[in-house]
């Protein structure tokens, strides 16, 4: 008993104990870092096909869950089985004794399409214009070999939609409010001429509907026939087919083939069906893009107050009391920045700039709505403490006798500071920088006020003039997770696209992250002492 | 057979129900004897049929009017009694007192809330309310008194707001806030009326033909410090409650702006997130700083550091996908995980201390916790066995039903447990950084004694380290509590976003951040509910500014205080 109570006042056991939550801690990381990992690479790698008999008939899908036996409940597994069009749901419960033995059918196919989700099933036949071609593994091959072209037009098609119509919209609508304008002078010799334009691009824009229209029956023109593995018929356009994967038939290579194409299609494509398929390229362009607008502000502000702070104000309180503000500024709830930006910036500055420039368009707001500028703006805000703070670091760092072998040699003090302090102090800058943009990279909430949407219908970056639109709204990858994954209609079958995106997102954040880690401890290991 | 009234009352178009249902007039009046009321259909060119309505013989009506739907009536009488009759029979279905002869009645905006104006100049409003499965009348707002006898009601088309006057003065007060906005000297009797935007107010007097018109300037009626803070009856509620409910889906609903359920949500999911974070980042920070190899140590700090960069709302996803779903299905197995944890260390425990100490010190000492990680996995092998068992024999098969039947709780998918999970992963990397910065600062002659008087490395830490080092790690504290009170991302994604208040870990809430987040993008700009939420922003605001502060002073003071040693 004695040993005991000495034992414990040793506190070895302590030791031990402190030891487990620690390692309990560095599991809980490992274990999410790896889900995420896990799950959000798993995801596009072509699944088996599985066909099960049940009491209710023949089930055909991938198998995406399986609950083992818990109290009054059986086990189940989960298919997906597709074909929301025809069943309404993607996904089925079954319980798992009353299915028979699994087979792995070489003809059941899963093919992606523009909606409904994907199609399971087997192709029958191959129409042309409503002549069958095909039938039976003839019509597979026949639609595989076509399916390239078709996608090819459908992409001409899609590209020329979002180019060249929107452009000429977008010229249509100035001309309008152009015109609007003049109406109100009375100019007819200018409406004249606008009215000239007006029909000219109203020519162009007919000679485009009708070459579209032509692309559009092309790809209408081939039609699968479809069926389902409990008998139900279907007609598919394969203009509206964007992959077929005969997943029980392929072997690793071409499994790694559809594997690397749909990885593509996530990284480079624009959503579908609401978000939950296609990919999320506007979602990655909006966050670079307003993360660079950010950079751009934020750099001069801290760097600015950094050497002010440390080069040129006499250490006193005031100087004390913006260092605790600078600090407290670090600690500020993000939605709070959020709120500051849409009182301030949305409908104060944005408000203003619209009744001073675009008072035409309105009540339609240009800038008195969210956009990027103020996004970026209210990031720069938000990330600004990182900047002052690392810059400081880095001013400090740098060697006394460099500062005073420049000051000996007659430089002023700003020659000084401009070629000797700043240039050696780049690489914490940098480290600043970084370490905002990883930041405000995966900062939602503000964003979620100032001007990020589920889906914006045109980038703020693209061909018409002034080529940057800092007044759009756009997509963002932290939002588009809460979007799919929580606002979405289907969020059962959208999981794996929020699993995705959650992966990008952290894959940027922990790089970025370890990247400037790894600089300001270089920093560090060459100033030494410690950081309190 | 009535021979007809002397006095109307009061009288309502009643809407026909259901379709082609033609609307009726029910009329009250008075006669010498009492009461009589008729319903006329509107469409039918038929005289009033008077029916008589008896009350006790000991009542005096004096004022009366119709509910909304013409199903009930109320009374006021000479005595002070306030009744709610069924007309068709003439049975009293409740009464309420008064306590001053009753002279006028009317409705603020819904027609749900009974204004009642007494001949000495009270003012109160009633509701027809359910308490205890019974309809009661029920007095629920009383306002300052009137100079006079009340003379008229008119309420505003707007808001809650109401016109009330009397001979000597007319005010207009707001029914939630029981706030008197304006009040005005008249001259004699009259009739006074209030603008539909609730603007303007216009008075006639009845003696002398002059006709005044005011205008009123109240841009947010309907908010006060005392309903943002304390208990307010609201309409159709049986008491005072604090309740957040800022719009609702008729023109006449009654705004709920309490932030104390918000308030109280927030510190709810802040108080969850530290009970997870703080034992597990302050030890794991002793231990780092303490006792771990300096090779572990260069490992542990950046897995902390990837850990504080993981985006919020990669966070709050996994805790409301797939952490709420999970932990609906393991809540058993987690409560289970630590015990299983403790008795298998406590089982190994023996088996380790017979191990040559040699071969102790060398694998041991610094490597705890690569020791422990399969005792963890371990132990959650065993949970996964003894979760089911457990769940089995003490709580009859489901834990759901057993929470609900012994401790009365409900269990919510999204609920605190899940939050204080997940918020306490933001918050762990930031108490934890801070605190092992102060806990390795600590200056090594200290440590040095200590060791050197014959502590053992435990005794050290814990009595010379830990306290040398407690400022540094309040303020880590601080710190953390700033981040969890502020999370946004997180608790709108795993909360389920419910303003209840209730500390039970098995529901939800909704904390200020999250409101604003749900909230302002569809408020109005400038409108009260936008206003509103400014405040809570500027709520957070000083909360943290006040947590930051003192963790910086604090800091500051321990800076000084190591330089001094």
């Amino acid at each position: 008993m004695r040993r005991m109570t000495e034992r414990l006042r040793q506190g070895g056991v302590f030791v031990w104990f402190s030891g487990t939550l620690l390692a309990f801690c560095l599991a809980m990381i490992l274990c999410l870092v790896g889900f995420i990992v896990a799950k959000g690479m798993g995801f596009f790698w072509p699944t088996e096909l599985v066909q099960v008999q049940t009491p209710e008939g023949p089930v055909l899908g991938e198998i995406t869950g399986r609950e083992p036996v818990r109290g009054e409940e059986t086990a189940k597994t989960q298919f997906r089985v597709g074909n929301r069009d025809i069943y309404g749901q993607d996904f089925r419960w079954l319980p798992t004794a009353s299915l028979s033995a699994p087979e792995y059918p070489k003809d059941a196919l899963l093919i992606e399409r523009l909606e409904y989700g994907p199609f399971i099933g087997r192709i029958v036949s191959l129409s042309h214009e409503g002549n069958q071609v095909a039938t039976g593994p003839a019509a597979m091959s026949g639609a595989l070999d076509r399916l390239p072209e078709i996608n090819r037009v459908r992409r001409h098609i899609q590209s020329v939609e979002k180019g060249q119509v929107g452009d000429l919209n977008r010229r249509i609508e100035r001309i309008r409010l152009s015109r609007r304008k003049l109406e109100t002078r009375g100019d007819a010799a200018a409406l004249q001429a606008l009215d000239d334009k007006t029909a000219q691009l109203q020519v162009t824009y007919d000679q485009l509907q009708t070459s579209l229209e032509q692309s559009r029956t092309e790809a209408k023109a081939w039609t699968l026939g479809l069926q389902t593995v409990d008998g139900q018929a279907k007609e598919l356009p394969l203009g509206s087919v964007v992959r077929i994967v005969p997943a029980n038939a392929m072997g690793l290579l071409d499994k790694l083939g559809v594997y690397l194409s749909r990885l593509w299609e996530f990284v480079a494509d624009d959503p579908r069906e609401s978000n939950t398929e296609g990919g999320i390229f506007p979602a990655i362009f909006g966050t670079v893009m307003m993360v660079l607008v950010m950079s751009v502000l934020v750099v001069p502000l801290g760097v600015i107050t950094a050497l002010y702070l440390r080069e040129y104000a006499r250490q006193g309180w005031l100087v004390r009391a913006v260092r605790v503000a600078v600090n407290n500024l670090a600690g500020v709830p993000s939605i709070v920045f959020g709120v500051f930006g849409l009182g301030f910036f949305v409908y104060g500055v944005g408000g203003g700039i619209d009744q001073l420039f675009f008072a035409d368009s309105l009540p339609t707001p240009t800038y008195g709505t969210g956009g990027i500028l103020w996004a970026s703006l209210t990031l720069a805000l938000l990330t600004v403490p990182v900047v002052v703070v690392a810059t400081e670091e880095a001013l400090g760092a740098v060697a006394r006798s460099q500062r005073e072998a420049s000051l000996a040699m007659g430089a002023t003090k700003w020659q000084t500071l401009w070629n000797v302090v700043i240039p050696s102090s780049t690489p914490g800058i940098l480290t600043g920088l970084i370490l905002a943009i990883a930041r405000g990279a995966g900062e939602v909430a503000p964003l979620m006020l100032t001007g990020v949407v589920k889906l914006a219908p045109s980038m703020p970056l693209d061909g018409t003039f002034p080529f940057i639109h800092l007044d759009r709204k756009f997509m963002h990858l932290g939002f588009h997770i809460y979007d799919v994954g929580f606002q979405s209609p289907n969020s059962e079958a959208a999981k794996p696209m929020v699993f995705m995106t959650a992966f990008l997102l952290l894959l940027v954040v922990v790089i970025l992250n370890l990247f400037a880690l790894n600089l300001r401890r270089k920093l560090r290991a060459r100033l030494g002492g410690s950081t309190l | 057979m009535a021979k007809g009234p002397d006095e109307i009352l009061h009288f309502r178009i009643i809407e026909g129900g259901g379709l082609g249902g033609a609307s009726s007039l029910r009329v009250i009046a008075r006669t010498r004897e009492g009461l009589e009321w008729s319903e006329t259909q509107l469409d039918a060119a038929t005289a009033p049929v008077w029916k008589p309505l008896s009350l006790a013989p000991s009542l005096h009506a004096s004022a009366a009017a119709w509910s909304s739907d013409g199903r009930d009536l109320f009374v006021g009488t000479q005595e002070g009694r306030l009744l709610d009759l069924d007309p068709e029979t003439g049975t009293i279905l409740s009464s309420s007192e008064f306590e001053e002869p009753i002279q006028s009645l009317g409705f603020a905006l819904g027609q749900s809330s009974l204004l009642v104006g007494g001949a000495k100049g009270k003012l109160g409003a009633f509701q027809r309310v359910r308490v205890k499965e019974v309809f009661q009348l029920q007095a629920f707002h009383t306002f300052p008194r009137l100079d006079g006898a009340v003379l008229g009601f008119q309420a505003s088309q707007r808001d809650k707001r109401f016109l009330v006057w009397s001979d000597r003065e007319a005010v207009v007060d707001h029914l939630t806030t029981e706030r008197r906005m304006f009040s005005t000297h008249l001259e004699g009797p009259g009739i006074a009326a209030l603008a539909p935007r609730g603007d303007l107010i216009l008075h006639a007097n009845e003696a002398t033909g002059a006709l005044h018109l005011w205008s009123l300037d109240a841009p947010h009626p309907e908010v006060s410090f005392g309903l943002l803070w304390g208990k307010t009856h609201y309409e159709g509620y049986e008491k005072p409650e604090y309740v957040w409910q800022s719009t609702g889906g008729t023109d006449d609903f009654e705004p709920k702006f309490s932030l104390v359920p918000l308030l109280f949500g927030t510190l709810k999911g802040t108080l969850y997130a530290m009970l997870f974070a703080f034992p597990l980042a302050v030890l794991g920070a002793l231990y780092t700083s303490q006792f771990a190899t300096p090779r572990l140590k260069n490992t542990i700090k950046p897995t902390i550091e990837i850990m504080a960069a993981l985006p919020s709302v990669v966070l709050g996803f996994l805790a409301g996908l797939v952490m709420a779903p999970l932990l609906e299905k393991l809540a058993v197995e987690v409560f289970v995980y630590p015990f299983m944890v403790l008795i298998l260390a406590m089982v190994i425990a023996p088996f380790w201390g017979r191990l040559p100490l040699p071969f102790r010190n060398a694998f041991g000492s610094g490597r705890e916790v690569l020791w422990m990680v399969p005792v963890l996995l371990v132990s959650v092998w065993l949970t996964s066995l003894a979760g089911p068992w457990l769940e089995r024999v003490a709580m009859g098969g489901s834990y759901r039903t057993w929470l609900q039947t012994a401790l009365g709780v409900n269990y919510d998918q999204r609920n605190s447990l899940v939050v204080g999970f997940a918020m306490g992963f933001a918050v762990i990397p930031i108490i934890f950084t801070i605190s092992e910065d102060a806990l390795s600062s600590v200056p090594k002659s200290l440590t040095s004694a200590s060791l050197a008087c014959g502590a053992s490395p435990w005794q050290t830490a814990w009595r010379v380290v830990l306290p040398t080092a407690s400022p540094g790690i309040f303020s880590a504290t601080m710190v953390g509590l700033g981040r969890a009170i502020g999370e946004t991302m997180i608790v709108l994604m795993a909360t389920g976003n419910t303003p209840i208040m209730d500390w039970s870990p098995f529901n939800g809430m909704r904390t200020l951040s999250a409101n604003i987040a749900v909230e302002i993008p569809e408020a109005p700009l400038h409108g009260t509910l936008y206003r509103v939420l400014f405040l809570a922003a500027f709520l957070l605001f000083i909360l943290t500014f006040i947590l930051n502060t003192v963790a910086e002073l604090v800091r500051q003071r321990l800076r000084r205080r190591y330089e001094s040693i």
